[in-house]
């Protein structure tokens, strides 16, 4: 009797086996990706592997910078203010790396949130920073870029698209520069 | 989509907490299943937590070859706490390499134990589908149906919220499946068997993939390898009939 229960099992497993088999390969097939037709184009959006949305920064002066027109290098965003101290403690790292990576078309943009013109450039001046500052004054940018914990860097390849986000920090040089070696790599 | 919470001035990575948390779970479960069932419970945990660990270090490790030229000049850096500098291939290479070894020393590694530890395991991806729900990671095609989620700028399929009540059912008929005298192994091929089918229907409305001739790969993998546990579980009832039948031979180790 117990014998004739496990038959009906092994029954049952093979029968499973080959019902999951027909019916995967038949979904499999019903739900293959349409290569077909062309692949619509990627939306801006903040995560890794999709452009980074077109955003207008402020700069000192009342001028502005667009993301568009750094297209062609490999841009380091990193959010932050000078009361952050995970902030502070990765400007030196920022900073070197500017430095050693500007022969290579990569820039530091380092973007300042919703603090005045005068603290962001004293911050700087003080601390011998010499990338290029950019203001969120109202923090609307750091809204779209959903920035809710300072720091927060974005690395985005020289055709626009982000390749890494790093929330908090503070980052090292050999991890900034290891995301940067990376997108050069690619 | 929340990867960060703040509590007190402290920056929480919820991706990373949904997944520890199910390995956690994950691992209590198994413990537990594992003393019930007369084995080293302890064992069982600690093989889970000295692999978590060794996991983690692997990682850094991985990590760090992977970009010494950038660590070689300041090699200190390598032990900075943060989740960012890791390898997570390196990771599960050397965390489980480590678990297997430790239960392997303690005579542990067993079929019955990957009974046990199987309905944990279940928790332990329902954590990590958590934890991409949380990202926005994995995230689903474009849908506009009563129960999409908005997710990068668009409603979509809630893909990792299928998974995630998936896994908790796979989790509950294997707890079922260990009550009942099956032969030993059955409980993990299940997982795989069921985990495998379930990635197959759930992958379908995945937005990104790896494509192999036009098909996703992760649907092509899951019908193999349902198909394969499934037939391995009919063989495992074969051999138990067989030595029912010759009580005095001994059975197989892994």
């Amino acid at each position: 009797m117990m014998v004739q229960v496990k038959m009906s099992l092994i029954k049952l497993a093979r029968l499973t086996a080959v019902l999951f088999g027909v019916l995967g390969l038949a979904w499999t097939w019903i739900s293959r990706p349409d290569t077909g037709s062309a692949m619509p184009a990627l939306q801006a959006s903040t995560r890794v592997g999709a452009p980074a949305p077109a955003v207008t920064f402020g700069a000192p002066g009342n001028s502005a910078i667009t993301l568009d027109s750094l297209k062609g290098k490999v841009v380091v965003v990193n959010f932050w203010a000078s009361w952050c101290p995970p902030c502070r403690a990765e400007m030196a790292a920022l900073n070197q790396v500017n430095t050693d990576y500007g022969s290579r078309d990569v820039i530091v943009l380092g973007v300042n949130q919703m603090e005045s013109e005068e603290v962001a450039i004293k911050f700087m001046t003080e601390q011998n920073l010499g990338f290029m500052l950019a203001l969120d004054r109202d923090g609307l940018v750091s809204q779209q870029y959903r920035v809710s914990a300072l720091p927060t860097t974005y690395f985005i390849d020289k055709a626009g698209v982000i390749r890494d986000i790093v929330y908090g920090g503070p980052m090292t040089r050999p991890l900034i520069e290891s995301k940067i070696n990376a997108i050069l790599g690619q | 989509m929340l990867p960060l919470l703040r509590v007190f001035g402290l920056t929480i990575q919820t991706p990373l907490l949904a997944t520890i948390a199910g390995y956690m779970l994950g691992l209590m479960l198994s413990s537990r299943i594992g003393a019930d069932r007369g084995m080293d419970g302890n064992a069982v945990s600690d093989a889970g937590f000295y692999g978590l660990i060794a996991g983690v270090l692997g990682a850094r490790a991985g990590y760090v070859l992977l970009n010494l030229q950038a660590y070689a000049r300041e090699p200190l850096s390598a032990l900075m706490p943060g989740t960012t500098a890791l390898l997570p291939i390196a990771g599960w290479v050397t965390g489980v390499a480590f678990a297997v070894v430790y239960l392997r020393r303690k005579r542990l590694l067993t079929w019955q134990l990957l009974d046990v530890i199987a309905p944990g395991v279940a928790l332990f991806l329902a954590g990590m589908a958590a934890g991409a729900l949380l990202s926005g990671d994995a995230y689903g095609t474009e849908a506009q149906l009563p129960w999409s989620i908005y997710l990068w700028d668009a409603w979509r399929h809630p893909v990792q919220v299928y998974e995630f009540i998936s896994l908790l059912g796979i989790a509950a008929v294997l707890f079922v499946s260990l009550r009942r005298r099956f032969p030993d192994g059955v409980t993990v091929l299940l997982l795989i068997g069921l985990y495998a089918f379930t990635r197959v229907i759930v992958d379908a409305y995945r937005a990104e993939a790896v494509l192999l001739a036009g098909f996703r790969v992760t649907q092509l993998v899951g019908v193999v390898a349902s198909v394969t546990s499934f037939l391995a579980i009919g063989g495992l009832k074969q051999e138990e009939n067989k030595s029912d039948m010759n009580p005095g031979e001994p059975k197989a180790p892994i």
